[in-house]
């Protein structure tokens, strides 16, 4: 009797332990939550995992990944923005952070409600339409539009993603007609376009190229001023008839409004050092990932800078506000 | 066929090194506490691990993570059977009869079925994964918005008529989950919802608090207010599975072991809903549907088989798609991609014998939870005759913690208390809790599926009725409701009783 007592109590305990998140003094002391507002398995999730990864060894502290996904980010934003600032939680989140102000009404105001921390990447997406859609390139695509109206369906991970994004540009660059379907992520979206219920989608590459290499869908294009490397046969969109196109996802680290200044340029210090290391390098390479190091205050004003320009495109494209 | 045994006889024999081993031991065991604690779920231990094992070559941190992930399902059917709350949202139909059987004095035989079934549903969801992988994949392709939609409405309708009763009493419950289900942001463009501008609200009822509130707590505030007789242990039960419980029941076994696959590998329903369909098909199968739900071995072990038979299946479209089939396999997928495996369409070229690695890793697992389900149960078993002003307490701290740790808001434990004095006061009125409980685990897959498919369709609601699969759900859905018609249920006892005379 007594020894079971004691086993339902020290469970208890560990329980208790586990939920405990209280601030110390020395930072580190305890393990670091990372909240990723997305479901597990997409491109955000694996390169924040990753990110977590190298943390854990430069601060000496597991960092815990804690996918909180739903409303289109703004679940796991929001419990960031209202967590103790004492560098416990913290969020790693997509462009559609810088995106959403300006789709929907959020419970926070994205520059004043955090600490941004560093930028840590800017990652190039792939337009992959469903095999048998018969067009080949952007201007099969646009010409298969034209003549077939409301037939296309191209699916969006979130509204306001950078896919989505780039979807409209292509959308209102090329004046054609094409349903955008909201989807809770990335991976519900490939099930329907895999099933040919979906004829198109636009990802981040880390999250396609899985994809179009093992023949499941086709790309047409990519979305950055350059070819990718590890698919050297897919033009660029720019390439493709439209000339200058140009859109790209990023990646970033926050914190909770007035984060100490110290956690923060420790935070930045070594995120900027995770992405010089060769072996990153090689893959951000491989996956047209393009590297910006730089301060907090270069992040705030990246971040301001993508807001405006996302403002602009949702104006021009006439998206609608939820 | 044969190059395959060859492949999994080596992906066998190079997990047996004692590191592997110990780590295998350790793993199911770890599985097996998180399943059964109230609040860890089986998503949230596979997560748990991935960071533990970042640092170990990729074979063993997803070996761990594949007895974790085992181990949690089936470590759940703990406490649904002695405390009828559900360790993980998969063994909330195991509360149904499990706890039942548990009151009976029967617990050790109930722990045994669950044993059995749990070993034989992953066995049975493994041979799928081992021989079927690459046909299987592009099932999972077959359900679309619109599927999805008849499927959930399928799932409310039959667990309506699953406890016995009023079927009316149980599709009112029902949409009452459904309801619960629609509060908070909605999924595709975070609209808040009765949320009444309280931010606690707009994040909607999280499904681990209600779960252990509907059916722990509930249970909690039935021993209070009922004068209770302890618990007899009766002597001859124990904890060693019968091999008479699975041969009078294999046909069960099967059938649920199939259902759990199938629902495994299709994406965004999980080991949930396999147990609960897997335990409505038994019903509908049994010669005896009244005693579901007060202690049918036939239910218990249908959900208990179901609920494992899902986990390879969830893996199936992992590996040929890059698409999980359930929300632990999701984790699992991104624990992979960290270990530099890219599941999906390369895998089978890229490394064609990964797949019975993971066979190999299933096998082992489905070791592990045996092993422990032949030796940790009768020390458990005890916890039915701790009298009852020690183990209430304990049960109310547990429901608590447990609502608590899985988000850490005290608002988990509000909605753990509300659904429990809910499930509490509508079981007075002779209404089923479950169907409230699936009304809620469907209930976002009903509505997403209806607005996608809306939108992929232009607003038309045709493709609901004229695509193939979909026809057969609805068709299946109005003869369901039509049969449980009082009138339409005379008619045929009136048939019945001419043609006997």
């Amino acid at each position: 009797m007594n020894t079971l007592r004691r086993r339902v109590l020290s469970t208890l305990a560990i329980v208790a332990l586990a939920a405990a998140t209280q601030a110390h003094a020395a930072w580190p002391d305890k393990p670091v939550r990372l909240v990723i507002p997305f479901p597990p398995g997409g491109p955000t999730d694996a390169l924040g995992r990753q990110l977590a990864q190298a943390l854990s060894t430069s601060l000496g502290q597991s960092v815990v990944v804690d996918n909180k996904a739903g409303g289109n980010s703004a679940i796991g934003s929001d419990l960031v923005s209202k967590a103790p600032a004492d560098g416990y939680t913290l969020l790693f989140n997509a462009s559609l952070f810088a995106t959403n102000p300006h789709l929907v009404k959020l419970p926070y105001d994205i520059h004043r409600d955090f600490t941004p921390i560093a930028l840590v990447a800017k990652a190039p997406l792939l337009i992959v339409v469903n095999n048998d859609l018969p067009a080949k390139t952007v201007a099969d695509l646009i010409a298969y539009a034209k003549a077939n109206p409301g037939k296309l369906n191209f699916g969006i991970g979130s509204n306001g993603s950078a896919g989505h994004l780039a979807q409209e540009l292509l959308r209102s660059n090329a004046g054609v007609e094409i349903q955008m379907i909201p989807y809770k992520g990335s991976t519900p979206a490939y099930a329907d376009l895999l099933g040919g219920r979906l004829q198109g989608f636009t990802d981040p590459v880390l999250g396609a190229i899985g994809q179009v290499q093992g023949g499941k869908v086709r790309a047409l294009a990519v979305t950055s001023a350059k070819r990718l490397s590890a698919l050297p046969d897919v033009p660029t969109v720019a390439e493709s008839g439209m000339a200058g196109f140009e859109y790209h996802s990023w990646y970033g680290l926050w914190g909770p409004p007035g984060l100490p200044a110290e956690v923060v340029q420790k935070l930045n210090a070594d995120v900027n050092r995770w992405l010089q290391q060769p072996d990153v390098r090689v893959q951000f390479d491989k996956l047209g990932y393009e590297v910006q190091p730089g301060t907090p205050a270069d992040f705030a004003t990246f971040v301001r800078d993508m807001s405006a320009r996302d403002a602009k495109i949702i104006k021009d494209a006439g998206i609608k506000a939820e | 066929m044969f190059d395959g045994l060859i492949a999994f006889g080596h992906s066998l024999g190079s997990f047996l090194d004692p590191l592997s081993l110990g780590l295998i031991l350790l793993s199911s065991l770890a599985g097996v506490i998180i399943g059964a604690l109230p609040g860890l779920t089986a998503t949230m231990g596979v997560a748990l691990m991935t960071t533990l094992t970042i640092k170990m070559p990729s074979n063993q941190a997803l070996l761990v993570l594949i007895c974790t992930y085992v181990g949690a399902i089936y470590g759940g059917s703990r406490s649904a059977i002695l405390l009828n709350i559900p360790g993980t949202p998969a063994s909330a139909a195991s509360c149904l009869d499990g706890h039942a059987l548990a009151k009976q004095g029967l617990a050790g035989r109930a722990m045994g079925i669950a044993t059995s079934g749990s070993v034989l549903g992953t066995l049975i969801g493994m041979f799928f994964l081992a021989l079927f992988t690459p046909i299987l994949g592009g099932l999972a392709l077959k359900f679309g918005a619109f599927e999805f939609f008849w499927l959930a409405v399928f799932g409310v309708v039959i667990a309506g008529t699953l406890t016995g009763g009023d079927p009316l009493k149980g599709w009112i419950a029902g949409l009452i989950g459904i309801f619960s289900a629609a509060v908070g942001q909605e999924a595709i463009y975070a609209f808040d919802r009765f949320s009444f501008g309280s931010r606690d609200l707009a994040g909607g009822f999280n499904l681990v608090p209600a779960l252990v509130g509907a059916f722990g707590f509930a249970e909690l505030l039935v021993a209070v207010r009922e004068k209770s007789f302890p618990v007899k242990i009766n002597p001859f039960d124990s904890v060693i599975p019968k091999l008479k419980d699975v041969t009078a029941h294999w046909r069960t076994i099967v059938r649920s072991g199939l259902i759990g696959t199938f629902i495994g590998i299709l994406p965004g329903v999980g080991e949930d809903v396999a147990a609960w369909s897997s335990y409505a098909a038994a019903k509908r199968a049994s010669k005896e549907p009244e005693k579901f739900g007060k202690g049918s071995i036939d239910g218990l072990m249908a959900a208990e088989t179901g609920d494992n038979a899902c986990v390879p299946g969830a893996i199936i479209p992992v590996l040929t798609l890059g698409i999980p089939g359930s929300a632990p396999a999701a984790v699992l997928m991104a624990a992979m991609l960290i270990h530099g495996v890219r599941p999906g369409p390369m895998i089978m070229i890229e490394s064609p014998t990964f797949v019975y690695d993971v066979v190999a890793m299933m096998m082992y697992a489905t070791l592990g939870i045996l092993l422990y389900g032949l030796t940790l149960t009768n020390l458990l078993i005890k916890v039915l005759m701790v009298p009852k002003p020690v183990i209430l307490p304990i049960i109310f701290v547990l429901c608590v913690v447990g609502s608590f740790a899985i988000s850490q808001r005290l608002f988990d434990v509000w909605v753990m208390l509300g659904f429990g004095v809910v499930g509490f006061i509508i079981r007075r009125l002779d209404y089923p809790v479950a169907p409230l409980v699936l009304g809620m685990v469907l209930g976002d897959l009903m509505e997403k599926g209806l607005r996608r498919g809306l939108v992929l369709s232009d607003g038309s609601l045709e493709p609901f009725f004229t695509r193939p699969i979909s026809a057969v759900l609805w068709v299946t859905i109005v003869v369901v409701v039509v049969l449980k018609i009082p009138a339409v249920q005379r008619h045929f006892a009136r048939r019945k009783l001419a043609r006997a005379a």
